[in-house]
């Protein structure tokens, strides 16, 4: 029996004790919070730890465990966590049943002292290591995670200080990047408010949220790094700075907070709503029609539930050809042209796979506009709406009119774009009474009325006449210009606010300053008695939002990653880049790899490139020179996190910053000599151990399965490389093993080679088959550049062998052929494929793939559309395997089965899309084949011309379905 | 603030844009409309950027309408405005691919400071749609925001702003004779082709007084030879170029910048503008005047970014400046000589003390 065991038991529970007691209810105790000096901890570890081989003095001494416990899972980086507290717990037998001991060691601190209890879907996979680390309340790598949400959140603390759930809900919503853990921190508003509040008043703090020696170590480890230290620094500015905001009465149509997740979601879906606007292409003086797709950040923090859903559905414009660069949505705003005119109160932007609520809670308030619609000509080329079509002298306009009226048939139409006509007004400073006829009947309504603009401070919007946004901290003030002698000019705030002024010459000028108005959308109605006359009265739209925060970007340079995502691994193997847009001229880009987040680099590599940076650009600079690179692909595989910074010159550096996923199943892979080693970790925790199956290299349709145990053993892989594949129910990890590193004699080594055995054409073993091309493509890679090349070429095999067997042999011939030409002639050679008995199909087909080249540019929603035109003659070709979809699917069949030819042709992953219908796809595919090498010939023409590297996600670039 | 609506006078509407510039500039010094229009544009561009030239200085406009007199803000003056503004560093010109064609655009810098040799402190750039965190002790003058009194360091790194690298702030072009610098412009010009149909082109007068900087722009006329040059783009800005003319037709134009893209075209126009005063035999004057610890330069011929970010970072802006003079800076007279021969030696200006009466 350990007497310092006892006297250490004793001690902590008084003191959890009185901390539990002293805090108010509702408020969390940690385990970290024990209150011991450095020196105290060390002499707890040397008595107390020491025995805790014996169960019966673990049980005893159960808080000096949890205290033990909490500080391992402080140091957690989300790697390793029983390692490193075996490494710390000398004599601990890492058995399941000791780290279940641990697990109710912490439950049972709960109960007692009101710890906390993890919950989420990160508790969920990790069931047991989720409570040292909610114990360790803000373990060092999620610390800088933190700071940077609370420097985003930052113009909206001081507000929330009073409310800590809703002050944790802000930071949550700020933070949407993030790691899996923090994200699991983001779940608990409660818990993050609290250590949010702690963080920045920490001199306010006295115990009540964090033990303050607790608060303390945190602090100094936070600030010990320069980027979260200065995050946290500006965010307990802005607290100092948020004093202003506004209270009062509201007035207007704003109704205060709305409550429901919808409402809330349309309502700020009108402050950041695309237009539709005009931009001169001067080459030519002809108008383009552009839709601006603003920020989406602010719908993005509503919630997590919005946030997935605008990052993880497929988002277009129906109106346009051209792909939405869906990464750039959260960060930056952009421009797309359009190629239609989209029809009045259809949507301007379509999300696909978004909840139907939430679509049409967006829908509501991004409709295409009415025409005729009124633009007004800037300075800088671009013509912008006015809402209220009014027009005045002296003015340059251009109208655009679905269909012209008679008037303007005879002008020319100023736009390329179709179902659209446009034509320029120059509004004379003199009206003749014909002029005003003429702009009546073009659907313009002639201002007689007094001129009005916002004064004394630039809004954050203003479209000229009738619709101005201020941010809440101006002082809104309009100004008020008569052209006509007035009675009286009168100003209503929507009934609760009204001035009027007295008898007003023309040519006067007045000013009205408008009370403190709070977020949303208000009306000011302004009515004019002229002296001869009706009155007229206007509405002037009034929107006031909060300021928005950058990315912690400011400056000249704008940077995301495209599409969106911060996992390091995803970076690393092609399907996420980095764009870099801001003033043309070469920068200079770092590279950086590390085993902790922030932590000393363990490789660093400088680019050269040329801004602004695009996705293509981008991939072929990282692939020249970071992933050819040896060492760096070894620091790849040890690595955690990565950093991509460009150097702004004068303006300092900006950056963005990856991690790696550590979901509970996951593989490992070192390297310590020649041979690869690999290492299966299972976080979960559960009593059933995964399976392992393997795929050579040389035999890639050929799935073995291996006999264990492979948890927490390393073992060597495979001399030749493949694919290695653990499941654990529907839990599934899958990586890519490099062949061993040998001295190659010859090109010929390097080089891919494979056999398949004949595919089946048997539907459900054919899935069987497009389900191992999806384990290959899903694959982690190690940072071996062979591997990479390797892994796309066999996807591409398989998948070419696959087709081929729906296709017939004379098909896959044709295609291998135009995989090694990528000559415009070697595709022509195929288009002798693509026959069909019936004139209707063939007109289809030659719809569909003339200006085959061009199909890159074209977006993957407006490519299914095209390709539905061919399912009209399913019936004719595929009548028996087309009934079960059709009866499925009902008047969506034809689309479905759009896609599925399209991604079955282009997709590797088109099994997780099928889901359940994929066999019933697949025997529509068998039964008419047409399709599937339709779909094949307009995948192969993005290959065309192109010499980009293989080794990037594979099979085909252009075709990004998620 | 108001609490409901409220009919005021164009007086009072200026209060209301002075408290609502002050968010960017602090203290506007004196009653002054340049400080007024180029804290407005400073919102501007914290809203709008980044932005096209034109559309910051139409809201800009727009804002100060009725409160500002038509004559103390014209479009010219906000757009000379924007081009101080990207001299004291908080705009940043630059061009960017906007639907795949290179558009000239204005960017806001980000917080940045700027310490002088004495320890004194201005600021530069900010966050967008954010007040500055300055507000109680920024004094404005001119295009400069001055810290009074200058934060430390760390307060300064604590609200987010770095300190502006000096190498860079420093940064000019290599020396060249007056001489070598216009043939080096020569040169470039008759490497160009045929400049075509150039609207809007005015000239700097051969013949005008060289000491009164806005008369020496004039139209082109019948003027035959080689001119220093500025027309206005179909769309956004002024184009500043070296120009050969017959008759008074442009047959080349080359736009500046040609010799050093770090720097504006306006900067590389002025300085040949001092060297070609200079061949002339007519350099620029630089008037000198002692006023104890403090000694005042005045000029009539703008200072290419450079040479005024040089001066800035010893000393600041005059609150006033002599009769005739364009641009006062005060320093501190330690270190004048220094900045004089500067002067003297990079644009041949003439140094020379009035008489005090």
């Amino acid at each position: 029996m350990c007497k310092r065991g006892d006297e250490w038991q004793e001690r902590l529970a008084g003191h959890f004790r009185t901390l539990a007691d002293r805090r108010a209810t509702g408020r969390t105790v940690f385990a970290l919070e024990h209150g011991l000096t450095a020196d105290e901890l060390d002499d707890l570890r040397a008595s107390a730890v020491a025995t805790f081989a014996s169960p019966s003095e673990r049980s005893r001494h159960w808080l000096p465990l949890a205290v033990h416990a909490a500080e391992v899972a402080y140091d957690y980086a989300g790697d390793e966590y029983w390692p490193s507290f075996a490494r710390k717990t000398p004599g601990w037998d890492p058995t399941l049943a000791a780290r279940h001991e641990v697990r109710e060691t912490f439950r049972r601190f709960a109960r007692e002292y009101r710890g906390p209890t993890p919950h989420g879907l990160w508790a969920e996979w990790f069931t047991i290591i989720c409570w040292p680390i909610a114990n360790a309340i803000l373990p060092t790598d999620l610390q800088r995670q933190l700071a940077r949400a609370l420097y985003l959140a930052g113009p909206g603390l001081g507000q929330r200080l009073d409310d800590m759930a809703e002050l944790g809900r802000h930071v949550a919503a700020s933070a949407w990047e993030g790691s899996d853990r923090f994200q699991q921190l983001r779940e608990q508003p409660l818990l993050l408010g609290q250590i949010a509040l702690a963080l920045l008043r920490p001199d306010a703090t006295t115990d009540t949220l964090l033990l303050e020696s607790t608060l303390r170590r945190i602090v100094t480890d936070l600030e010990s790094e320069r980027s979260a230290a200065g995050w946290i620094r500006h965010a307990r500015g802005a607290l100092v700075r948020s004093t202003m905001h506004l209270s009062g009465t509201r007035i207007g149509v704003d109704h205060g907070p709305a409550s429901d997740l919808l409402e809330r979601v349309a309502r700020v879906a009108q402050l950041t709503a695309p237009e539709v606007f005009l931009r001169c292409d001067a080459s030519d003086m002809t108008w383009g029609v552009w839709l601006s797709l603003p920020n989406l950040s602010p719908l993005a923090d509503l919630s997590p539930t919005v946030r997935e859903a605008l990052l993880g559905s497929k988002c277009s414009a129906p109106a346009a050809d051209t792909p939405i660069a869906r990464g750039r949505l959260l960060f930056d705003s952009q421009d797309v042209r359009l190629m239609r005119w989209p029809r009045a109160g259809t949507p301007l932007i379509r999300f696909q796979g978004l909840a139907a609520g939430l679509e049409s809670a967006l829908m509501r308030a991004w409709a295409a506009p009415e025409t005729p619609a009124v633009y007004r000509v800037r300075t800088d080329g671009t013509g912008h709406r006015v809402a209220s079509r009014v027009v005045r002298a002296g003015q340059d306009y251009l109208v655009a009119h679905e269909t012209p009226p008679d008037s303007l048939r005879h002008m020319a139409n100023l736009t390329r774009c179709s179902g659209v006509h446009v034509s320029r007004i120059a509004v004379p400073s003199a009206i003749e009474p014909r002029m005003a006829r003429t702009l009546r009947d073009v659907g313009c309504r002639l201002s007689q009325e007094a001129s009005i603009w916002p004064a004394g401070v630039v809004p954050v919007g203003w479209d000229g006449e009738g619709s101005v946004e201020w941010l809440a901290s101006d002082v809104p003030m309009l100004g008020v210009e008569v052209d006509h002698e007035l009675i009286e000019l009168s100003f209503d705030l929507l009934g609760t606010h009204r001035e009027t002024t007295g008898r007003l010459l023309a040519g006067s000028t007045v000013f009205i300053t408008l009370p403190q108005l709070p977020v949303g959308t208000h009306e000011l109605l302004v009515k004019e008695t002229p002296l001869d006359g009706a009155p007229t009265t206007r509405q002037l739209v009034i929107r006031i939002r909060e300021p928005r925060r950058a990315a912690g970007d400011s400056g000249p340079i704008r940077m995301w990653p495209e599409p969106y995502s911060t996992d390091l691994g995803q970076l690393w193997a092609g399907a996420t880049t980095v764009c870099i847009a801001g003033p043309a001229r070469e920068t200079d880009l770092r590279f950086i790899l590390s085993t902790r987040p922030a932590g000393t680099p363990s490789a660093t590599v400088r680019l050269s490139g040329k801004v602004p940076l695009g996705s293509d650009e981008w991939r072929a600079l990282f692939d020249r020179d970071v992933r050819r690179d040896d060492d760096v692909a070894s620091a790849f595989d040890n690595a955690r996190w990565g950093r991509v910074e460009v150097d702004a010159g004068p303006f300092g550096s900006h950056a963005l910053e990856f991690e790696r996923s550590l979901p509970s199943l996951r593989w490992a892979i070192a390297r310590p000599d020649k041979a690869y080693t690999l290492a299966l970790s299972d976080d979960s925790e559960g009593p059933v151990l995964p399976e392992v199956a393997f795929a050579a290299f040389g035999r890639p349709d050929d799935l073995k399965p291996l006999s264990g145990p492979f948890v927490g053993n390393s073992f060597n892989a495979d001399g030749g490389g493949g694919l290695y594949v653990a499941r654990r129910g529907a839990d599934q990890a899958s990586i890519v093993a490099p062949p061993k590193q040998r001295v190659f004699r010859s090109l010929d080594q390097l080089k891919y080679q494979a056999h398949l055995a004949p595919a089946p054409v048997d539907p459900a073993r054919l899935r069987a088959q497009f389900q191992l091309l999806a384990l290959w493509s899903r694959a982690s890679l190690p940072g071996n550049w062979l591997a990479s090349v390797w892994r796309a070429e066999a996807v591409s095999l398989i998948q070419g062998h696959l087709i081929g067997a729906i296709c017939g042999p004379k098909w896959r011939d044709g295609e291998r052929a135009v995989t090694e030409a990528r000559t415009p002639a070697s595709l022509r050679a195929m288009a002798a494929g693509l026959t069909s008995p019936s004139p209707a199909t063939r007109d289809h087909i030659r719809a569909i793939t003339s200006g085959v080249l061009e199909v890159r540019g074209i977006a993957l929603e407006r490519r299914i559309n095209d390709f539905r035109q061919l399912l009209s003659s399913v019936n004719q070709f595929a009548d028996r395997a087309w009934s079960p979809i059709s009866r499925t699917r009902g008047p969506g069949a034809a689309a479905w089965a759009a896609e599925f030819y399209l991604r079955l042709a282009t997709d590797a992953d088109v099994d997780s899309w099928a889901g359940t219908s994929m066999v019933e796809g697949l025997a529509l595919a068998v039964a008419w084949s047409l399709p599937v090498r339709v779909a094949r010939f307009l995948a192969l023409a993005t290959m065309v011309g192109s010499g980009a590297a293989a080794s990037f996600q594979p099979p085909f670039d252009g075709w990004a379905w998620r | 603030m108001a609490m409901t609506l409220r009919l005021t006078t164009a007086m009072y509407a200026r209060d209301v844009a002075r408290a609502n510039a002050s968010t960017q500039a602090g203290d506007l010094a004196g009653d002054g409309d340049e400080s007024l229009r180029l804290a407005m544009l400073r919102i501007a561009a914290s809203r709008l950027c980044p932005s096209p030239k034109d559309l910051l200085v139409g809201a800009t406009l727009t804002a100060l309408r009725g409160i500002l007199p038509p004559e103390e803000c014209s479009a010219s003056d906000v757009d000379g405005d924007v081009d101080g503004l990207i001299a004291s560093g908080d705009l940043v010109a630059g061009e960017a691919f906007v639907a795949d064609q290179r558009r000239a655009l204005i960017y806001q810098s980000p917080p940045m400071f700027v310490r002088r040799s004495g320890g004194a402190v201005f600021m530069v750039g900010g966050l967008p749609e954010t007040p500055s965190p300055f507000q109680s002790v920024t004094r404005s003058r001119g295009p400069i925001r001055e810290l009074v009194p200058p934060p430390s360091d760390q307060d300064l790194a604590d609200e987010g702003f770095t300190a502006f690298p000096m190498d860079a702030w420093m940064a000019s072009p290599s020396p060249r004779s007056d001489s070598g610098l216009v043939a080096e412009l020569d040169d470039r010009l008759s490497a160009v082709g045929n400049a075509g149909q150039l609207l809007d082109l005015e000239i700097v007068s051969p013949d005008a007084d060289p000491g009164f900087y806005r008369g020496r722009w004039a139209a082109p006329r019948r003027a035959t030879g080689r001119f220093i040059s500025r027309r206005k783009r179909k769309w956004g800005g002024r184009a500043w170029g070296y120009a050969e003319l017959v008759n008074g037709e442009a047959v080349k134009f080359c736009t500046l910048p040609v010799l050093d893209g770090r720097f504006r075209g306006c900067d590389e126009a002025w300085w040949a503008m001092f060297a070609l005063d200079a061949i002339k035999g007519s350099r620029q004057s630089l008037e000198i005047h002692a006023l104890g610890e403090t000694t005042r330069l005045a000029l009539r011929l703008p200072l290419p970014m450079w040479a005024q970010r040089r001066l800035l970072a010893v000393g600041t802006m005059a609150d006033a400046r002599p009769h005739g003079a364009l641009f006062a800076y005060d320093l501190p007279s330690a270190e004048a000589d220094e900045e004089i021969a500067f002067l003297a030696d990079r644009l041949w200006m003439e140094p020379y003390h009035p008489d005090p009466g």
